[in-house]
């Protein structure tokens, strides 16, 4: 097959050497997805950590026939309560036939996906690895509702929220109505996070929801802990992504589409919101764009898209709001706008996102990577944000209690 | 929650005991060893103030494993006089009286019905 030169120009954001962290000269390397393997996020009762593991993992390498990874990470936050399974790296190695090299998990609860990346990240721009298997998975449907509200409250303290009855909803649903009272916002303009996300789940592929939804059905649904209701809140569901990540040299033997990862950084806020000075504040996602923003010189005017980590709709509107893509109090006002849509000036979870392409929670990090790679690569099919060269992913564990953030371009 | 685990925070659970850090006066609920303000590692046992401000709150209706049987169960985010926040229970109130703003007081009662032999920080309504 051809060999190809990875551009440093054609993605409009490279045109100086690689810069280190703060501006200092790079010795390291650069870093490039070249492919994705996805499971359809759903209810897969037919299917064990591993099967979802495996089929994602497959999924990814067949498209690069002569790759063979010399890492495998998966990203997975509590398959041990979730299916008694551990020690998911060798699991997973071992299950693609591969002996002797380094796998094992990262863990970061919900942001666990978008940690697994990072820490294969680091380890192809330090020259230790040339391609490396990265999996995001998570079986949760093997729990009742009451035990996956257990699982879930492991991302928090659970010997001061946990074991006094506070659940990970009701942890996001006490910032829920301190921003609504802060700053005056109708509720009626935070159900636009949920409308939008199930508009562009329908043409997902791999998304659990393909059903509209309108802003009524969202303010009538269930309450889950008020002010949550059911359709603010991303699914229990199962789902596994894979990315391959591999270096310059390895880049140039593939005919796959390149998206190079431009910044990958991980910031880890103080523990629990209560403990705080603003619980309102996202300060891990914060410092992790700041960085990931000084590193790649892309400014965030210049991004084509983002997907975030909408677990909730007020997950959202923080979000967006911490990073400065929104002023504060206006995003959801924004968003009812279709500020956000997919031909929106900033379109954010352009499948469906977490809310209805679905949340298996250690798999979401790694899902939005891989749809930063189908619109980076030109393959988003009717979900393609028109001409997208540079993209943004932000991904949480717990409430914002560590946040990777990646920035990405295309790279052919 | 286990006996074990109960030996072990029962008296935090109890009298809402924190820590403070006699380098710079912080004051922390849950106790925390390393002081975040100046980095000082000796803090020390800390009774909290049993009043506060209730800042956010959530009733939830989807308990957790542990507290099948509780829901709805009213979730606060509280401040207390010293300036600190914790997440408890507030109880002998119905949820539709909650209000932002609200004072409340540190009662010590028991952690749920099936383990009423753990008495945990909860809070009522002041006065
Ligand atoms: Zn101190």
């Amino acid at each position: 097959m051809a060999g190809r030169e990875p551009s440093t120009k054609s993605n409009g954001v490279r045109r100086k050497p690689a810069r280190g962290f703060r501006g200092r000269p790079s010795l390291l390397r650069r870093v490039f997805i070249a492919s994705v393997g996805l499971v359809n996020v759903g209810k897969h009762p037919e299917m064990g950590i591993a099967d979802l593991m495996v089929e994602a993992s497959v999924g990814a390498l067949s498209a690069l026939p002569d790759a063979a990874p010399d890492r495998v990470v998966v990203g997975n936050m509590f398959s041990g309560v979730g299916c008694g399974q551990e020690h998911l790296g060798a699991l997973l190695s071992s299950s693609l036939g591969y002996q002797g090299i380094p796998a094992y998990k990262v863990e970061a609860a919900c942001g666990s996906g978008g940690a697994a990346a990072h820490n294969a990240y680091l380890s192809v721009k330090a020259g230790e690895s040339d391609c490396v298997l990265v999996t995001g998975v998570e079986k949760m449907t093997d729990l009742d509702t009451a035990k996956v509200t257990s699982a879930l409250a492991m991302a928090d303290s659970q010997e001061y929220t946990a074991s006094v009855g506070a659940t990970f909803i009701s942890l996001n649903a006490v910032t829920h109505r301190l921003y609504l009272s802060r700053h005056g916002v109708p509720k009626e303009d935070m159900a636009a996070f949920p409308v939008m996300a199930h508009r562009n789940a329908l043409s997902s592929k791999h998304a659990m929801f393909h059903k509209a939804v309108t802003a009524e059905d969202v303010l009538s649904s269930p309450v889950m802990s008020d002010p949550i209701r059911l359709l603010d809140s991303s699914p229990v569901c199962d789902g596994a992504a894979s990315l391959v990540l591999v270096s310059e040299e390895m880049a140039r033997k593939v005919s796959s589409p390149l998206v190079e990862i431009l910044a990958s950084e991980v910031a880890a806020n103080i523990f629990s919101i209560y403990e705080r000075p603003d619980p309102l504040e996202y300060a891990a996602t914060k410092a992790a764009f700041r960085r990931a923003v000084d590193r790649s010189g892309v400014r965030p005017e210049k991004l084509d898209f983002l997907e975030p980590h909408d677990a909730f709709s007020i997950t959202s509107a923080l979000s967006l709001e911490s990073m400065g893509l929104s002023p504060a109090g206006r995003a959801p006002a924004e968003a009812a706008k279709g500020r956000f849509a997919l031909d929106g000036d900033l379109p954010i979870g352009t499948f469906g996102g977490l809310k209805a392409r679905g949340h298996p929670v250690g798999a979401s990090g790694t899902y939005q990577l891989a749809e930063a790679y189908m619109q980076l690569a030109g393959r988003a099919g009717p979900n393609q944000v028109s001409g997208a060269k540079v993209g943004m992913t932000q991904n949480m564990g717990g409430v914002d209690t560590t946040t990777a953030v990646h920035i990405l371009a295309s790279a052919n | 929650m286990d006996g074990v685990r109960y030996g072990r925070l029962g008296e935090r659970y109890r009298e809402m005991l924190g820590s403070r850090c006699p380098s710079c006066g912080a004051e922390y609920f849950p106790p925390v060893r390393v002081c975040r303000r100046c980095g000082g590692r000796g803090t020390k046992d800390h009774p909290m103030p049993r009043e506060g401000r209730l800042v956010s709150f959530t009733v939830l209706n989807v308990a957790s494993a542990e507290f099948q049987g509780e829901a709805p169960m009213a979730i606060g985010l509280i401040e207390l006089e010293n300036g600190v926040k914790v997440m408890a229970q507030v109880v002998d109130v119905p949820p539709s009286s909650l209000r932002e703003g609200m004072k409340v007081t540190m009662v010590a009662r028991p952690l749920t019905k099936a383990d009423g032999a753990f008495l945990c920080y909860k809070f009522v309504p002041a006065g």
